[in-house]
């Protein structure tokens, strides 16, 4: 299932692993990938977007 | 990907505000983040998690189970083959076999072929289970087929078999007279399998 990750840009999936995966906060992420938080959000949003379709496996 | 479900993933707004159809989004993206959190990234990993993503989270505090997983891949550890099986393994890969004074021809026991056609280490697993018919092993190599049978050849309840793995981090656990899994005592590291059970880790280095 870690290849579904696959879809996303690289960024989006450091992002989405570090968030989502890890339980990081949006502070801690931000600073380590060196970005503001606005970014990190829109970032996170993208990858959650990406995601949606492997969403339906779940339902 | 609704702005509501977002806030709820930042833990902006709870479940109860939402409304059912993304509270089903939420409930689905909750799932397939756990089953994320859950399954351990293995030796079949993207080629990505070791890269960046793993030094970000190398550079934070270890807490999280990728920070974990990564620990245990980045230490070496101990792979549990006997010294003989070694010589064995090197002995077949160069085409010598050392015989025994004595002997004019040895048979080496054909290992149960589970790692397709790249056999690269042999592992001894063993299972001491007095009274046990039958002891097979099963894990993610095998796509969790039970298809290793282990053999107690001195009939001392001591089941043992040697497989060839493909260097990696594998889960298994043995299946004890077809019905009853047993996780191995005898393991180094363990893995919660989601279902309330614990798997065993096995990390196999490249053979030198």
């Amino acid at each position: 299932m870690w290849n579904a990750l696959d879809a996303l840009t690289p960024e989006q999936r450091e992002a989405f692993v570090l968030k989502h995966v890890e339980g990081r906060s949006y502070e801690e992420i931000a600073a380590v990938m060196d970005l503001s938080v606005a970014s990190l959000k829109m970032r996170i949003h993208r990858a959650r977007h990406a995601l949606r379709g492997l969403l339906e496996e779940y339902a | 990907m609704t702005d509501d479900l977002d806030r709820y993933l930042d833990g902006e707004v709870g479940a109860d505000g939402l409304s059912a159809s993304t509270r089903a989004h939420a409930e689905a993206w909750n799932r397939m983040v756990e089953s994320f959190r859950t399954t351990a990234p293995s030796a079949v990993a993207p080629a990505w998690l070791e890269q960046k993503v793993m030094a970000d989270i190398v550079a934070l505090p270890r807490r999280g189970a990728l920070a974990r997983a990564l620990e245990w891949l980045m230490n070496p550890t101990p792979v549990r083959v006997s010294p003989l099986t070694t010589a064995l393994v090197a002995a077949a890969f160069t085409g010598v076999l050392l015989l025994p004074p004595g002997r004019t021809e040895v048979a080496l026991p054909a290992p149960a072929a589970v790692a397709g056609v790249e056999p690269v280490v042999y592992v001894q697993f063993v299972l001491e289970a007095p009274g046990a018919r039958s002891v097979s092993l099963a894990g993610d190599f095998s796509d969790w087929e039970a298809s290793v049978t282990l053999a107690d050849q001195n009939e001392d309840g001591l089941w043992a078999a040697r497989v060839p793995v493909r260097p990696g981090v594998y889960s298994y656990m043995f299946l004890v007279d077809g019905t009853e899994w047993q996780t191995d005592p005898r393991a180094e590291r363990y893995q919660d399998d989601g279902f309330g059970n614990r798997n065993a880790v096995l990390a196999v280095a490249a053979s030198q």
